[in-house]
């Protein structure tokens, strides 16, 4: 847990740093494996099997029915379903998709390029544009800036991705033709990275949205509060402009509170970028786990559990480690 | 850096990657001529053609490789590896000539002991095989399509380009053709002598799979596309454009895709077609072509018969009580068809003297005689992901609650649905199925202990009648069987069939000879395709 308070003696800090990181790795262990449980726990009691999936085609036989189970494993209880799962995890095997059949770390990683590209780059634009309007709103609070800053920071919160999806598909791809509406290419031509950056647009654009709105807020009412503290005051007094105050001194100081709201969205960006892969038939985690889910295979809704849970424990780590980085004042304890 | 300098470089950077992003190049399907791009909604789930149930893989398949012979949508078959076929007095035995200038695509030719080789490695136990039974008829093989010893089955090489297939017992041969047309036949010089580990692996038939179809795989992104190239040397004609890519695309998406030129046609049938709210749209798009298809795709209202109230007359009211009419012509906006047994009107077996029911005041009668507990809050599960079909429910509670019943949606997942049914914790639910000219396609939901037997019915009368149809040997000899099947189906209603959706196509007007009408028998001779 991390507290406020001035460091005494600087040397100290970085000794109680390690013991903080040591002791909140070891807090994660037992998190972790709980999260898998639950997870493990729930997609089992959820009504229906990875056997009634194969209905689709009411001729499977139910012979080759039995011969599926036994192979999946499900003819055994959950407790030991999941037994076998954790050993053969531990021994860093993650088994493989009921589905496909292909080992579920293979398929996880080949998802996570693509994931991690809209996250990467949604990350990116959210924070560059959010900390725009912030700055721009904070620094003319109460003027028509201000109210058109924050009205657009509202209106992008309040805006669900598959509406926002839609309505971008249909104005760029189905009126002006000039974006592609899904994939990672086009089916024509030589792929290039030029035509991957033109495909991510929309994506970025829209799993980018409601963050810009949300981080706009926090970053306007950072800079708002940090532009009352003394030593803005001091250098506005020493004549420094608005401007200049804003990005050499307060700034750094507004972005430690945005940092870890950032963190924090880190899992969501991968795991969460469900209905944007959707939409967009982004082939990534998200897409994957929504198949994974609707046809109960165990082993892959496991897998991208461990991925996730792994991101967002360390994120949260790291978002902590960072703050205390940025802001010197901060002590671990 | 000053912030003048800063705003340079950013403003630099930021116009070299609007250059790199339109240099990249937005060619279009339309522009780039000769690659065409299929759309449908799911990907693909195994490239081991057997071991899988779902369609959207078939699709695949049927590109990469070819089968003996492949269904068409008014229940004949066409020539595919097999120029003909022939069957032996007292139907035992169907016999077929290979075409003589099949090659696989690295070049080897293609011969009967690859069929035999691919009959044998299907029947074996050991291998993944979700969809064995379609071997249940041949000879030597159980009930599920494994094999009773070690190259049983009944698939014999006569000559190089002659195939006999012998079966089980005397049937009409079209029903073991419409389980080989889904048969598709794999390179024996590829996969024998690889131990069952390596077959069963996904990596031994999706690295780089060698077909005889009318395309050659070229690559893939797995949940978004799979890329082929033409096979110049098909033995039914080279394709007329050089790339096929299937994507896949929300169905939400499709018309979008459709409009901007990045999709040219759709998989059609349950596989990707337009949304019945987009279809005004799509006839009024300059650049494309729609065909709405009447199919034999239907949807019922299941009954669980294990419910005591839920008795013969009771369900009959039920079904009494349903206003097909007003659902095919007010929600379907005509795209469709009523109908009340599995048999449609597109099937050569449909009995056009079965009538549909309607009469709302009779089935209250009948429930008020039964002593129906109308006090009682009827759970009725409702799958979601299809728009239509959660409407069409949605009318259906309208009707029933019209004659004093207490109905209460509940929206589940699919797989739910199943499940639910399966253990009959359901009062009603409403599925679809259909897509298949066999008139016993229906069999398993009404054969007692089947587990797709969502009504529960424990009556083995319908499916003995099936199962009689099925053992007479010509088309007139079955057809009464069949026309008794929908009578006694509608009587003794395990299920309220509702209605058929049309298929709503659409493709770009730069191809031409699509014929889609066959794709929805999983039928689709991307070869005759051609592109302006």
């Amino acid at each position: 847990m991390i507290i406020l308070r001035m460091a005494a003696k600087r040397g100290s800090l970085n000794g109680m740093k390690w013991r903080y990181i040591v002791r909140r790795l070891c807090i994660a262990v037992p998190t972790f494996f709980g999260i898998t449980l639950i997870v493990y726990i729930i997609a089992s009691f959820a009504p229906g099997s990875p056997l009634d999936a194969f209905l689709a085609d009411p001729r499977i036989t139910a012979a080759e029915l039995a011969r599926k189970k036994t192979a999946m494993g499900l003819d055994r209880p959950v407790a030991v379903q999941y037994l076998m799962w954790l050993k053969a995890f531990l021994g860093g095997d993650f088994g493989f998709s009921f589905s496909t059949k292909k080992p579920v770390l293979d398929v996880i990683i080949q998802r996570m390029g693509p994931t991690l590209l809209l996250a990467f780059s949604s990350v990116v634009l959210s924070v560059a544009a959010a900390v725009f309007l912030g700055i721009s709103a904070a620094s003319r609070i109460n003027t028509v800036r201000d109210y058109a800053a924050s009205g657009l920071s509202l209106f992008m919160l309040s805006s669900p991705n598959f509406f926002v999806g839609l309505v971008l598909i249909y104005i760029f791809s189905v009126k002006l033709k000039l974006l592609p509406s899904n994939g990672l290419y086009d089916s024509a031509g030589e792929k290039s990275f030029g035509m991957l950056l033109r495909h991510m647009i929309l994506p970025v654009l829209v799993l980018s949205f409601q963050h810009i709105g949300n981080w706009t807020r926090h970053m306007r009412s950072s800079v708002i509060s940090t532009l009352t503290e003394d030593y803005i005051r001091t250098a506005r007094a020493k004549g420094l402009g608005r401007t200049q105050t804003i990005l050499r001194h307060a700034l750094r100081n507004s972005l430690t509170p945005l940092l870890t709201v950032i963190g924090m969205s880190i899992p969501e960006f991968v795991g969460g970028a469900v209905i944007t892969e959707q939409i967009f038939s982004w082939p990534g985690v998200g897409s994957l786990m929504v198949q994974a889910i609707s046809s109960r295979d165990y082993p892959v809704i496991m897998g991208i559990t461990v991925f996730v849970a792994l991101l967002a424990l360390l994120s949260n780590l790291v978002t902590d480690i960072l703050y205390g980085q940025l802001d010197p004042r901060v002590r671990y304890e | 850096m000053n912030g003048r300098r800063s705003i340079k470089v950013f403003s630099g950077a930021f116009l070299l990657m609007i250059a790199v992003i339109f240099a990249g190049g937005r060619v279009t399907a339309a522009e780039s001529g000769k690659t065409v791009t299929i759309a449908m909604t799911s990907a693909w789930d195994t490239f081991l053609p057997i071991n899988s149930s779902s369609n959207y893989s078939r699709l695949i398949y049927g590109q990469i490789y070819s089968r003996l012979a492949a269904g068409r949508i008014d229940g004949s078959y066409v020539p595919d590896l097999a120029d003909s076929w022939e069957v032996s007095e007292g139907s035992t035995e169907v016999t077929f000539k290979l075409n003589r200038n099949v090659r696989w695509h690295d070049g080897v030719p293609l011969t009967a002991d690859d069929v035999v080789y691919t009959f044998q490695l299907y029947s074996n136990p050991k291998l993944d095989a979700l969809s064995r039974y379609m071997l249940q008829y041949i000879a030597g093989a159980d009930d599920s399509g494994a094999e009773l010893s070690p190259g049983s089955i009944g698939v014999k090489a006569a000559d190089d380009y002659t195939v006999v297939v012998t079966l089980k017992s005397p049937m009409f041969y079209e029903t073991l053709l419409n389980d080989l047309s889904d048969v598709f036949i794999v390179p024996k010089h590829i996969y024998e002598g690889k131990t069952i580990e390596e077959l069963n692996s996904p990596a031994a038939w999706e690295k780089t799979p060698v077909g005889s179809g009318p395309f050659k795989y070229a690559d893939k992104i797995d949940g978004e596309r799979v890329e082929f190239t033409a096979n110049k040397d098909y033995f039914r004609g080279a394709p007329d454009f050089d790339r096929l890519v299937v994507r896949i695309i929300p169905g939400t998406n499709l018309l979008a895709g459709l409009i901007s030129g990045e999709v040219d046609i759709l998989a059609g049938g349950g596989l990707g077609s337009v949304l019945l709210d987009d279809w005004e749209l799509a006839k009024h798009q300059p650049n494309l072509v729609t065909e709405s298809l009447p199919t034999s795709n239907y949807q019922t209202l299941v009954i669980n018969t294990q419910k005591e109230y839920f008795t013969e007359p009771a369900r009959q009211a039920i079904s009494k009580a349903i206003n097909r009419k007003v659902i095919v012509e007010s929600l379907l906006k005509g795209e469709g068809e009523a109908v009340i047994t599995p048999i449609t009107p597109l099937s050569r077996y449909f009995d056009d003297s079965v009538e549909i029911w309607y009469d709302p005041a009779e089935a209250e009668k009948i429930l008020r005689d039964e002593k129906f507990p109308f006090d009682r809050e009827l759970v009725f599960l409702v799958p979601t992901g299809n728009t239509m079909r959660e409407r069409a429910a949605a009318l259906v509670e309208q009707d029933l609650e019209r004659i004093g019943l207490k109905v209460r949606i509940q929206l589940v997942d699919f797989t739910t649905l199943m499940d639910s049914m399966l253990k009959g914790q359901h009062d009603f639910g409403i599925i679809g199925s259909g897509n298949s000219s066999d008139p016993s396609e229906s069999r398993q939901m009404i054969q007692p202990g089947n587990s797709v037997n969502f009504a529960l019915l424990t009556d083995p009368e319908l499916a003995d009648i099936c199962d009689e149809g099925n053992a007479a040997l010509t088309y007139e000899e079955r057809l009464p069987h069949f026309k008794k099947y929908q009578r006694r189906i509608r009587d003794i209603t395990p299920m309220a069939y509702l209605y058929t959706t049309n298929a709503l196509m659409a493709y770009n007007k730069r191809l031409s000879r699509v014929n889609p009408v066959n794709y929805l028998t999983l039928y689709w001779p991307t070869w005759e395709w051609r592109v302006d």
